[in-house]
């Protein structure tokens, strides 16, 4: 995947066909950051902060369900991608290039959640099974989207 | 002839008295190890319309150290900051300023 031109604001890829599977089948994964996982405080346990938690998740769990419908959207719309038996190209705005960073970022934080929050030394003794091995893809995989994206746009910065 | 003004002389103000002091929540962010460097930079610029290198400095604090406190409010702008940077799934609370 890389970027082939950048125009007011407007940022065109081109993926191989490989890529592009990928980066639809690594999308479909969103979300998963388990429900509850975030909270507002340390400080628990005081009546303005539990309210605050109630609103927080309400507005994640809000915005859990929107982004499900516009990454349902984006994945169907024609007129951002353009392909041809060699190559798939893709046209995103700056608003998409923001929404996809949340999309990939809840995959990569959710799939690190998932494999038991590794820290540096743990992650050295985890093994590689039939059941965790799609979280270590999933992880990886929207780490180098992530990449490619912050890289596109810190071209115009 | 031109007059000389007086210089302007603003009052020392104590940074521990309660004036300066509110409002008084701390939005603080916390490590993840599997937040990439770049991205965390990105989302302080995004959120709180930082420079690249005003960001850098925080993240690396939140990297090296675990945490960074990133800005020092009232209940509801803190409560704000909270929603936002979640949205990016970072991790960050709003902790009390004793």
């Amino acid at each position: 995947m890389k970027l082939v031109k950048n125009t007011s604001g407007r940022f065109v890829f081109q993926l191989t066909p490989r890529e592009q599977r990928l980066f639809v089948e690594v999308l479909e994964l969103y979300p998963l950051i388990p429900d509850g996982t975030r909270k507002l405080t340390k400080q628990s346990g005081q009546a303005p902060l539990d309210e605050s938690q109630e609103l927080l998740d309400e507005a994640l769990a809000e915005q859990r369900v929107s982004n499900q419908r516009d990454l349902a959207k984006f994945l169907a719309d024609p007129q951002r991608v353009h392909t041809t038996k060699s190559y798939t190209r893709l046209t995103l705005a700056a608003s998409d290039m923001e929404f996809l960073l949340q999309v990939l970022n809840d995959i990569r934080v959710g799939s690190w959640i998932l494999l038991g929050s590794p820290d540096y030394q743990t992650e050295k003794r985890l093994e590689v099974t039939q059941k965790n091995a799609r979280y270590f893809w999933a992880r990886e995989l929207a780490g180098a989207f992530q990449s490619l994206l912050i890289a596109a746009m810190n071209v115009v910065q | 002839m031109p007059e000389i003004s007086e210089p302007l002389v603003l009052p020392v103000i104590d940074p521990s008295s309660k004036q300066t002091r509110e409002p008084g929540w701390l939005v603080v962010c916390w490590d993840d190890p599997v937040n990439l460097m770049d991205y965390v930079t990105h989302v302080f610029q995004t959120v709180f319309g930082w420079s690249r290198q005003k960001a850098e400095q925080h993240m690396m604090q939140v990297h090296k150290q675990g945490k960074s406190v990133l800005i020092r409010e009232s209940f509801e702008k803190a409560e704000h900051y909270v929603h936002q940077i979640h949205r990016y799934a970072l991790n960050a609370t709003m902790e009390r300023d004793e």
